[in-house]
């Protein structure tokens, strides 16, 4: 299983503050685990949109990653917004 | 020459140079904090602190605020605040740095930030006080909801606000 968490104003626009999702595949990438956990259509397309120009940061166990990182069991997918703390 | 911070308050450890996510933080934490850092610090020759407090302000976009909600993705934002810290202990003339950033719900007036520098000199804590508040705005994962009699907004990485729900233009 892999666990996704949600932050800032992501937590309204896709519903969820945590979410856990079994991995289809050995290699499955964050990518797939998106897809799986936000599902087709325009939250995932817009999401992706956020992580590409970089509005939106993607981090594996605390650290940054790309869209395409294989992801291990027990792995804790994060997705940041630039933050606004201060 | 780096001496010890020892004996710090409950909510601190025995560094001259850390950071971290307090909930609820307080004007007695800042009190605690800045007393123990110029006494600590005062014996390796420092003889000031510059201070920054950040406070929640009561009127935003002409619109009266609540309070703010601040959500921190721990235990990576505590990190990155210590890092922060920590990058300064080997600046020339800088004896200690604190950071301590709230969590949770924050009322108008309440303290949000704390950073406090102690120095030989007050350039060089001028110069480090402003350059790690610069860096907490931009690096550690914490948000920040507004609460305000109009509405509740979501405050953007650039200031801008965003009405909860609605996506980020």
């Amino acid at each position: 299983m892999v666990r996704l968490k949600a932050f800032g104003y992501l937590v309204d626009i896709l519903g969820w503050q945590e979410k856990t999702v079994a991995k289809p595949t050995s290699d499955a990438t964050v990518a797939v685990a998106l897809q799986l956990v936000v599902g087709e259509g325009g939250s995932y397309e817009w999401l992706l949109e956020q992580i590409l120009k970089g509005t939106v940061m993607v981090f594996v166990n605390g650290a940054a990653a790309g869209l395409d990182k294989t992801l291990d069991n027990d792995d804790e997918v994060a997705l940041i917004p630039l933050p606004s703390g201060g | 020459m780096r001496g010890k911070c020892e004996n710090p308050p409950p909510f601190l450890a025995p560094e001259c140079f850390q950071g971290r996510v307090v909930e609820g933080l307080g004007y007695s934490h800042v009190a605690q904090a800045i007393e123990w850092l110029a006494r600590e610090t005062s014996a390796e020759g420092s003889g000031a602190l510059i201070v920054f407090l950040g406070f929640v302000k009561g009127i935003v976009e002409g619109g009266r605020v609540k309070k703010l909600l601040y959500t921190a993705y721990e235990p990576y934002a505590s990190r990155s605040l210590d890092e922060i810290a920590k990058s300064f202990s080997s600046r020339q003339g800088v004896r200690g740095l604190v950071i301590v950033h709230t969590s949770g719900e924050a009322v108008v007036g309440t303290p949000t930030l704390l950073v406090a520098s102690s120095c030989l000199h007050r350039k060089e804590c001028y110069e480090a006080t402003v350059e790690a508040v610069e860096r907490v705005k931009r690096e550690p994962p914490i948000f920040k909801l507004e609460v305000r009699e109009d509405g509740e907004y979501w405050v953007l990485w650039d200031g801008r606000r965003v009405k909860r729900g609605e996506r980020p233009p």
